[in-house]
């Protein structure tokens, strides 16, 4: 065909404006099964995305009232012995007897009052207050002695670092490395000096040790223990030094060793221990 | 007013989608009744290309209701061929023929649109196809032979087949026609 015979027949074809007779189909026929398909389609669609954001709604809402039914502040009280707490972060508090501690897990903010030993292992900030102060502390493990009734808090670092807050100025606050403690004595000092208690750790552990120990501090620890009165007939006797390893933090066992080492009496009363005795001499 | 309307297209607005739709159905139906050949196929193409228009309005940048006109055009087209292929059909053909000569139609013919229309639907589907697509439509040979995945040579050879196939048909038509009223040439 040639050239113009094809553009009169594509001239022809497009100046067709209506529908020949045989033609059943109508504009208003199609664009009613237009809309009956494609909104029907689009009916689905809606349907389905309304059934995935109802899953998804009511999975929200499962998950935070299981949030919201977990205990966020969490609170314990030691009696007489000893409580281990482990926390779901793998952290762990362990009690002495005689404390009170509340856990906040959101928050991290833990309020103790007593004795507390903290083997904390992950990078979460805890931040802890006592009766004594306030401090921060992760990834490490710390002893914190601080009672209400006692004028001052120890706080023994065992391996990390641990933070003494300053309710002053933050530039006022004071690192204490591991092997290190601290005395805290609220509104007067803070006295950081290199860990010499040894048995700082003993009413966890259960045992003592002793390594040319002078007594005083032998029977201070035991009071601190058990709360055991020992009192000295004659003031030298407090300087006298014992070396010992003890599997038990009893006050008898020391005190039973101690009067052979040194061939000392005891003399009991109600409320005190009284050792007799001449001087160090050892037997 | 129309072009507050093809705007409304873009906000896939229901009332703009309907005025256009029964604006162009019309034009857009005999498109492809000229392809496929029949009512049903070709009303179930027309909305699958109307929806497909709709849905992807975003790619008609301009040219007003003319150029909208001729952007739905070519996907309607394109809905025919694919209705077509999904159909059928591996074509072959002799290539040998698509170098014999081109036939001319029957120069003092001159039928109404209607009747042209209705002849080109009567083509077999093969020829009808790429006679719609090189003759209506303005494609070349190399554009069919993409399009339909075949070669140029066999898009030659359909197209002449679809002439000679015409031909005969006006011819027979014409003859119809002068017998039934007497006319002479």
């Amino acid at each position: 065909m040639k050239l113009e015979q094809d553009i009169k027949l594509r001239d022809k074809v497009f100046e067709l404006d209506h529908l020949p007779k045989e033609i059943r189909w109508t504009a208003d026929k199609g664009w009613n099964e237009y809309k009956r398909k494609n909104y029907q389609k689009r009916s689905q669609m809606v349907l389905i995305w309304s059934s995935i954001a109802a899953i998804l709604i009511f999975g929200i809402f499962l998950v935070y009232n299981e949030y919201r039914n977990y205990p966020r502040i969490l609170q314990f009280r030691s009696e007489k012995g000893t409580r281990d707490i482990l926390l779901n972060d793998g952290n762990k508090i362990y009690l002495n007897g005689s404390t009170s501690i509340s856990i906040d897990l959101n928050e991290y903010k833990v309020e103790v009052n007593g004795e507390a030993y903290f083997d904390l292992l992950t990078q979460r900030e805890f931040k802890i207050s006592s009766p004594h102060g306030s401090y921060t502390a992760k990834k490490c493990s710390f002893n914190l002695r601080s009672r209400l009734e006692e004028e001052r808090a120890i706080l023994s670092v065992t391996d990390g670092e641990v933070i003494i807050k300053s309710d002053k100025d933050d530039n006022l606050d004071l690192i204490v490395e591991s092997n290190n403690d601290a005395n805290i004595i609220p509104r007067i000092a803070i006295v950081k000096a290199p860990l010499i208690d040894k048995n700082y750790l003993s009413w966890k552990t259960g045992k003592l040790h002793f390594e040319n120990t002078p007594l005083y501090m032998v029977f201070n620890k035991l009071k601190e223990l058990n709360e055991t009165n020992i009192e000295v007939s004659n003031s030298e006797m407090k300087y006298c030094r014992i070396s010992g390893d003890f599997n038990t933090i009893s006050s008898n066992e020391v005190i039973q060793k101690i009067l052979e080492i040194f061939n000392y009496k005891v003399v009991n009363s109600d409320s005190l221990i009284l050792i007799q005795g001449k001087g160090c001499e050892k037997i | 007013m129309e072009e507050v309307l093809i705007a409304n297209l873009y906000r896939h607005d229901l009332k703009a989608q309907e005025y256009f739709y029964k604006k162009l159905a019309n034009k857009m139906f005999m498109v492809c009744y000229r392809y496929l050949g029949n009512e049903l196929d070709a009303a179930e193409v027309l909305n699958d290309g109307f929806y497909k228009a709709f849905s992807q309005i975003h790619s008609f940048k301009s040219g007003g209701v003319p150029g909208l006109q001729a952007w739905i055009r070519k996907i309607v087209v394109n809905e025919c061929l694919q209705f077509l292929r999904r159909k059928k059909k591996i074509w072959y053909t002799n290539e040998l023929e698509a170098l014999s000569e081109q036939s001319t139609l029957l120069a003092d013919v001159d039928f109404e649109a209607e009747e042209y229309f209705m002849l080109i639907k009567e083509l077999p589907e093969t020829y009808r196809t790429v006679f719609n697509l090189f003759v209506i439509e303005g494609y070349s040979h190399k554009e069919i032979a993409e399009m339909l995945l075949i070669t140029e040579n066999t898009s030659r050879s359909f197209l002449l087949r679809a002439r000679e196939e015409l031909k005969r048909n006006i011819e027979k038509k014409d003859y119809e026609i002068r017998t039934r009223y007497k006319i002479t040439r």
